[in-house]
């Protein structure tokens, strides 16, 4: 009797969901047929019967499947292993996990992407904002070619850049401290003095991030409808509670967008530190991924594989930690 | 409403089709390509670009006719690696790797063991370089010896005469700082490079004292970390000195701003390897302020009363892994390149220190000049050097995390907030829990 009440209640659900009479028919069918073999043939014949459709969406699957979930998968058994890429893997269970969790480089690189974290995320969305808002302005001249240039550097070579970087911060004979000098200033160690090592790295980020930030910016605003500042005009509304009251609520989606996308980019910076410190001084610009290259690829000695996937797993565990907290915190605020 | 598919590509046709593109594509697979290596063989040489091998092939392929070098531009161990991962899928038939390398890969078994050729050759290779390609714990030679990266002291002669100083035949590190404090009174230009990037970097001047004293990080089959014995604190507390003394550029000696300094005149002096003259001293001394013409070579300054006058910086071997399928082609090679006159001859004029010690005492050898250098026979300084490269000097593979962790550790032992001691033993026993995840 129970088991009854609950099938009529599920059919008529899935009628009243939309889906189809046949496709209703056919569960119901299913559902009636006691054995489980048969009902596996139900669901053969069913694939059978729509095999073209199965086709058609294969592609993705396939391709997510060789693509991303068997290596994730792969990653996550190695996390287990001590392996060379050479000799035969052996199992060690969590202790790739144990090691790096104590290791005291683990915990530098750590602290560093928590400080460019607070310096950089802040900045990523601010920056984006101000410049989006001030190209957004209809009566500014050569608007066009602001644009243009804050979005050169999304299609330059960040490698290239640091390169550039490099010559810039110089010590002995950098562009910067050329120019300080004439002011009377420096010269400043900046690759390798362990606070002013992290200026070239957030500089470097900033500028390489800041045209398309803007450009999601700009398209945010772009899309809030004009009928709503022109009401807000004729209510007498300030620019600035133009702004507070209409603008920021309704730019909300991109505002959180840039706040996960930009942690994303901060805990995932590989380029930035490779070419212009390579981590140093004293690993005080190491990043995560860097230090995952480092002893993955064997940068600086054998490979150690095992190590570089459990700090991979470590890596994108406090990925999800920090932007679930960043997700729950900004619906808080945003009342819901 | 039914659905129907497209007329003309039924399941049938649809299987077909994939049937004769698998056919297609498996065909070649058992096709000539088998034949062909019968005959005429192809072997892939995986060497960066501008590299010495490019001399050796014409004249390898000029006594071997049937074998042809593929010099595939390309030395990245990770693409190597990779192909040893897919078992064999792409790996070259002779590489190039650096001597940790070397060491860890041949514990493995997976380099072609040269033995009987290296073996053959004893009496006309460098012993020192001989023992870096040796694998203790197998007894073989895994690799054939390359270059011997022998370090000596470049240094600007116009410089050092301006501070009216002659480079003595013999002296210690601590009076060659007193005389570079000297010449950068008077000049203005380091004498030394100390970069303090905290990295491996930062270490190079530690290695090169450690060398010198016999020491190294690890004993020879890289079971126990020996970097904090006694020479170890010795050659930090030697490098102390360097760094107190406030003669060294802060910049790293493969990087465009250390090029700037020499460019620039900035640099009077510095310890670098035999392929520095290449690198970095021919291409950015190019004019009067750069010290065309008056660049010299030294051996190193004494580091103690027993220690040798050079130190090592690199130094590649030729190797093969047991994937070959050429292995006597692979063993001509090696021979032909680095293991007989004319090959060594090829290489030594491109610029590194090949380990044929008949070509060392030749005039071939002593005839090499740059212009750099004006009419100074560099090359005699650089046999001296071979003549006091030491066997001892074991690069395993923990050989590069050690130097970076060491660099880190640097700092604050050189701003004397941790005492040389103390902050070696802590680094030791870092280093001793990293090396156990290199014992398999």
């Amino acid at each position: 009797m129970q088991s009854s009440t609950t099938f009529t209640y599920w059919s008529d659900r899935r009628r009243g969901s939309g889906i189809g009479v046949a496709q209703a028919a056919t569960t119901l069918a299913a559902s009636q047929a006691t054995s489980p073999k048969s009902s596996r043939r139900m669901k053969v014949a069913e694939v059978a019967r729509h095999w073209p459709e199965y086709l058609c969406i294969a592609p993705f699957f396939v391709l997510f499947a060789v693509f991303f979930a068997y290596p994730i998968a792969w990653s996550f058994v190695l996390s287990l292993q001590r392996w060379d890429g050479v000799t035969e893997a052996r199992w060690v269970g969590l202790d790739n996990y144990r090691f790096v969790l104590n290791d005291s480089v683990t915990r530098q690189m750590f602290s560093n992407t928590l400080l460019y974290l607070i310096i950089l995320v802040p900045l990523g969305v601010l920056l984006p904002m101000m410049f989006g808002v001030i190209l957004n302005i209809p009566q500014l001249r050569f608007r066009g070619a602001f644009r243009t240039i804050l979005f050169i550097p999304v299609v330059t070579s960040v490698v290239v850049i640091g390169i550039v970087w490099r010559l810039v911060f110089g010590t002995a004979n950098g562009w910067l401290n050329g120019l300080l000098a004439h002011v009377g200033l420096g010269p400043y160690n900046w690759l390798k003095d362990a606070q002013l090592a992290h200026v070239p790295i957030v500089s470097l980020t900033i500028w390489a991030g800041l045209g398309f930030s803007t450009l999601i910016v700009l398209g945010g605003l772009q899309s809030i409808d004009q009928d709503i500042y022109d009401a807000a005009k004729v209510d007498g509304a300030s620019g600035f509670n133009t702004f507070w009251k209409i603008t920021l609520p309704l730019m909300r989606p991109i505002v959180i967008f840039l706040l996960i996308a930009s942690t994303i980019q901060v805990m995932t910076m590989f380029s930035q530190p490779y070419v212009v410190t390579r981590g140093g001084p004293a690993n005080q610009t190491l990043t995560p991924l860097l230090h995952i290259y480092n002893i993955g690829i064997g940068a600086t000695g054998a490979p150690r594989i095992g190590d570089a996937a459990a700090l991979s797993f470590i890596l994108s565990a406090a990925m999800f930690v920090v932007v679930f907290v960043q997700l729950g915190l900004t619906r808080l605020k945003g009342g819901e | 409403m039914t659905y129907r598919y497209p007329r003309g590509l039924s399941r049938r046709s649809l299987l077909g089709g994939a049937a004769a593109l698998s056919t297609g594509l498996a065909l070649p697979k058992f096709g000539g390509s088998r034949a062909f290596a019968q005959d005429d063989v192809t072997l892939d040489v995986y060497v960066h670009a501008n590299h010495p091998f490019d001399l050796v092939k014409p004249i390898f392929e000029e006594q071997y006719p049937n074998v042809t070098l593929n010099m595939m531009e390309q030395n990245d161990m990770a693409v190597f690696r990779a192909t040893l991962a897919a078992n064999g899928e792409g790996t070259p038939d002779i590489l190039w790797p650096e001597i940790d390398a070397v060491q860890e890969l041949g514990k493995t078994g997976i380099l072609l063991d040269v033995t009987e050729l290296v073996e053959s050759l004893q009496d006309d290779l460098s012993p020192g370089k001989m023992q870096e390609c040796f694998i203790p714990s197998t007894g073989t030679y895994a690799a054939f010896p390359g270059d011997i990266a022998t370090v000596g002291l470049y240094y600007r002669a116009d410089l050092w005469d301006q501070a009216g100083i002659e480079i003595p035949d013999d002296w210690t590190w601590d009076e060659f700082l007193e005389a570079a404090q000297i010449v950068k009174g008077e000049t203005g230009a380091a004498s030394l490079y100390f970069p303090t990037t905290g990295d491996i970097h930062t270490a190079w001047n530690w290695t090169f004292v450690l060398f010198q004293l016999g020491g190294a990080v690890t004993n020879a089959d890289g079971t126990e970390i020996t970097l904090d014995d006694e020479r170890g604190i010795m050659a930090m507390e030697q490098v102390k000195r360097m760094y107190d003394a406030d003669v060294a550029i802060d910049e790293i000696q493969f990087e465009e701003n250390y090029f700037a300094a020499i460019s620039a005149g900035q640099v009077a002096a510095g310890p670098h390897a035999v392929w520095y003259r290449g690198f970095g001293i021919e291409p950015n001394a190019i004019d009067e302020q750069s010290g065309f013409g008056a660049w010299r070579v030294a051996l190193l300054p004494r580091a103690g009363d027993d220690s040798v006058r050079t130190a090592n910086l690199g130094g590649a071997a030729i190797a093969s892994t047991t994937y070959t399928e050429h292995p006597d082609e692979v063993k001509n090679f090696m021979e032909t390149a680095l293991g007989s006159m004319e090959g060594a001859v090829a290489c030594g004029q491109w610029g590194i220190l090949p380990p044929y010690l008949p070509y060392l005492q030749s005039e071939e050898w002593n005839s090499v000049r740059s212009e750099a250098f004006g009419d100074f026979a560099f090359n005699e300084i650089w046999t001296q050097a071979v003549d006091q490269y030491v066997g001892t000097w074991y690069k395993q593979p923990v050989f590069g995390e050690a130097l970076g962790e060491i660099g880190a550790a640097m700092l604050p032992m050189m701003d004397g907030s941790v005492d040389i001691a103390e902050g070696m033993r802590e680094v030791g026993d870092r280093i001793r829990t990293l090396n156990e995840r290199y014992q398999g």
